[in-house]
């Protein structure tokens, strides 16, 4: 299987701190695979998530998306990725419509293509009513799943979502696990960040356990469960991460 | 190129298309829309009126072109001014940033596109002034059977340079600003003041020299063109013969403006080459401004963003005192004012600007009678900065959705609305006194009219304070992640100032009749009686604050989801 997304020893500081948020982390995402990155708050997910899609700059190690190279060639590596954020921004005064159709531009997506994936995306997830309201008026869970057809609207080979369950309503959860499978089983490949371990667990091909910005383990769920005699996941990953609790990007710790 | 047109669509949308909740709201934002129109466009129509007379006048006295450069400079400061927080805002603490840069854009691109945006936003100002202004001069010339076709020709491209301009220079302004910031991230207050001086300096740099060398204007000429020795008056063609000279030269004084004023007036070959020079001014800041905007735009907006996930060091809780409600919740105002570099840049910006502008200004001024024409213009400075005042104006809005923690919590709205308009008091009664201190320190004033300059402001400032915190409080916007999203330049905050205009332009008109009628009297007998009118008018203007914000509090408070 090729390499969709590849990291080699990377490593963020923000600045003004003197430690590490992600220090010297490598992984890669396949294609057709599903894969979690989980770890505690805190950890460094959504860091190295931002890192991965340009939203924040990194001076160490590589990152390439489809084999281009993020540094080198910035806009034909995002050209291969859709992202949904955990604070799912959006423009307040476009309407649901308008914020799709202002994607699909974004990304050179055709008309007809544009047209079929957004009926298809609206409808399920129960959003048709309000393609003509202004975004503003949404729910959290609304825009949530507004901000999911935005960036599936190219059909990307990389998916990379930042705690992707939370604040949907049962059904439209479910919907987004589907959706999330069914990307993958057209070649494409999905990267979700998440603490929720069950979900991990259902859910996923291959996962990275990640804590104070370094990565524990990575590999498919039966080889960390074979490297873990057998224990849960969550037993697991209690055990690795000590119950350690980080507040705020991993600069300040609080243990209970 | 698509991508870049479809960002640029979108953001010039999101940022001239108002955001209504309902149909309600909409029909509610134009009924406002209309009635301030009306209610400004009257005033607006009598300046154009008078422009028709001056513009005439001075057309007939060899004096256009001054007289236009004087308008496109007031013009361009205008856009200079407000337009430095909208681009600071809109280009780095703009929550679109992070996400934009996730997309398959250039970095460029999205400057450009930022850049375009806040020069059509900025366009307003110049449209409103330019080019009626324009318009008003091409008839007046035609009353006099000239016809202008350079002011025909320059009138657009003026429009667009005039405003492009300012925002190119505060292109270059904003790169030092936001390094000051992000050096000084972990004290705001600290970086607030560095900027706010680097902001002054640059201004004064900028545009005081030219202000500065500029005659002063002679007040006795004003009272001799309004009253003659034998105290009977005269025609308004006479009035202008007398001051147009002294006015005219200040627009010499303005030398890009000048040039741009003289390529409308003075015709063939010369016009055109004013034109090209012009021109050349604007291409030599485009090429410096944009060039280093560009160069830094993606690694200061992601430092921003990078700011605000970082933390700041940890400091160990001091000993722990009870306090009293009053105090607690003014206290915990101020901290939420001093820790918001943003909030903080804003608000001292008005209130070291004021005193910096009636020193400057005042120091135009010659003699005793002219201190007057320098009252005049700093009781409109200092009514149209504090109204300004972001603090009160977003009183309720920049609490967040803490607002509506507080909503839970055992205290009276009366109590936290009060202490808003408190500490939104203090920072204007710091102007006060800093404008005052600068007034008194102009020359040819007298005790009288320092004291009533204090007490009649000290007393606005506190009505005004108290409408803006109202104003918020019955439409408070809590739901925000970042404060800029709010501090951004709006409608809203625009309204107090047009209202501020009424009593500013009542004050500053009585001043200067007083400057005038009474030149040959006792200045004290001067003094008081300005002391006694400004008192007045600041009595009357906190009783009309008072009425209109009588409404329930508790109930606005209530209202707040």
């Amino acid at each position: 299987m090729n390499e969709i997304l590849t990291i080699t020893n990377l490593s963020k500081r923000y600045k003004g701190n003197d430690k590490y948020s992600v220090k010297d982390l490598s992984f890669d995402v396949k294609e057709g695979e599903l894969f979690a990155f989980l770890g505690p708050n805190g950890a460094g997910k959504s860091t190295t998530i931002k890192c991965i899609t340009g939203a924040l700059p990194y001076s160490e190690g590589n990152i390439k998306i489809c084999g281009h190279d993020l540094h080198e060639s910035p806009i034909e590596a995002k050209k291969n990725l859709g992202y949904v954020p955990d604070n799912h921004f959006t423009y307040d005064t476009m309407t649901g419509g308008e914020y799709v159709n202002f994607m699909a531009d974004i990304y050179g997506v055709g008309v007809n293509d544009r047209k079929t994936r957004a009926d298809k995306y609206f409808q399920l997830f129960g959003l048709t009513d309000v393609i003509g309201k202004p975004i503003g008026g949404y729910s959290h869970g609304m825009k949530q799943k507004i901000c999911v057809i935005g960036a599936l609207i190219h059909n990307p080979k990389l998916w990379i979502l930042d705690e992707p369950l939370t604040g949907l309503d049962p059904q439209s959860a479910y919907n987004l696990k589907e959706l999330m499978k069914e990307h993958c089983k057209e070649g494409n490949s999905v990267l979700f960040s998440s603490h929720i371990i069950e979900v991990v667990e259902k859910l996923c091909d291959r996962l990275a356990i990640i804590d104070k910005g370094s990565l524990i383990i990575s590999g498919s769920m039966e080889e960390i469960r074979t490297k873990n005699e057998d224990n849960s996941l969550e037993e697991f990953f209690l055990s690795v991460t000590q119950g350690d609790v980080i507040v705020d990007d991993g600069q300040e710790e609080f243990k209970f | 190129m698509t991508a870049f047109f479809a960002l640029t669509k979108q953001l010039i949308k999101n940022t001239v298309k108002p955001n209504f909740k309902d149909a309600k709201e909409k029909k509610k934002y134009i009924g406002t829309l209309i009635a301030l129109s009306v209610c400004l466009g009257i005033p607006y129509v009598l300046m154009l009126v008078n422009i028709f007379g001056l513009v005439k006048a001075s057309a007939e006295l060899g004096y256009l072109a001054e007289i236009l450069s004087i308008g496109f400079f007031a013009s361009q400061l205008l856009t200079f001014f407000f337009g430095l927080f909208a681009y600071i805002n809109i280009m780095y603490f703009s929550k679109d940033n992070e996400f934009l840069f996730t997309l398959p854009l250039k970095s460029v691109s999205i400057f450009w596109a930022k850049f375009i945006t806040i020069l059509i936003y900025e366009l307003i100002f110049s449209v409103l002034t330019v080019i009626p202004v324009c318009i008003v001069s091409i008839i007046a010339m035609a009353t006099l059977g000239k016809f202008s076709a350079g002011i025909l020709i320059m009138m657009l491209p003026a429009t667009v340079l005039l405003p492009l301009m300012a925002i190119l220079i505060i292109a270059l302004i904003s790169f030092p600003i936001m390094k000051i910031m992000q050096f000084f991230k972990k004290r705001p207050i600290v970086g607030a003041v560095f900027t706010i001086i680097l902001f002054i300096a640059i201004y004064v740099a900028i545009y005081l020299p030219m202000m500065l060398n500029a005659p002063s204007v002679d007040g006795s000429e004003i009272a001799s063109g309004a009253v003659d020795g034998s105290g009977k008056g005269m025609s308004a063609s006479e009035i202008y013969s007398a001051i147009l000279p002294s006015v005219a030269s200040i627009g010499k004084c303005f030398y890009h403006t000048y040039l741009l004023a003289m390529s409308m007036t003075a015709g063939g070959v010369k016009a055109f080459g004013y034109a090209m020079a012009f021109i050349g001014i604007v291409v030599a800041l485009a090429v410096v401004g944009t060039l280093l905007a560009m160069w830094q735009f993606k690694r200061i907006s992601q430092g921003v963003y990078e700011n605000n996930g970082a933390t700041s060091s940890s400091k160990k809780l001091k000993e722990v005192k009870q306090t009293s409600l009053k105090k607690a919740l003014i206290k915990k105002e101020f901290s939420s004012v001093l820790k918001s570099s943003n909030l903080l840049i804003q608000s001292g910006m008005m209130v070291l600007l004021p005193p910096v502008l009636i020193f400057f200004l005042g120091r135009m001024q010659s003699n005793t009678v002219n201190s007057f024409v320098g009252l005049a213009v700093a009781e409109l400075i200092i009514k149209l900065m504090t109204s300004s005042n972001t603090i009160s104006l977003l009183a309720v809005s920049r609490d967040g959705e803490g607002a509506l923690m507080a909503k839970t919590m055992p205290i009276s709205a009366q109590q936290i609305i009060w202490s808003k308009i408190f500490v939104g008091f203090v920072f204007s009664a710091i102007t006060v006194v800093l404008s005052t201190v600068a007034f008194s320190l102009i020359g040819g004033v007298n005790v009288l009219q320092v004291v009533g300059f204090l007490c009649s402001n000290m007393l606005y400032a506190w009505a005004v304070n108290r409408f803006c915190v109202y104003r918020d409080l019955k439409k408070p916007k809590v739901h925000w992640k970042n404060i800029q999203e709010i501090v951004n330049y709006n409608f809203t905050s625009v309204i107090p100032m047009f209202i501020a205009f009424i009593p500013g332009l009542l004050v500053m008109g009585l001043t200067m009749v007083y400057g005038i009628m009474l030149m040959n009297l006792n200045p004290y007998a001067v003094g008081a009686s300005y002391f006694v009118t400004t008192l007045f008018v600041s009595v009357i203007y906190y009783l009309v604050i008072k009425g209109v914000t009588k409404g329930n509090v508790e109930e606005y408070w209530q209202r707040i989801e």
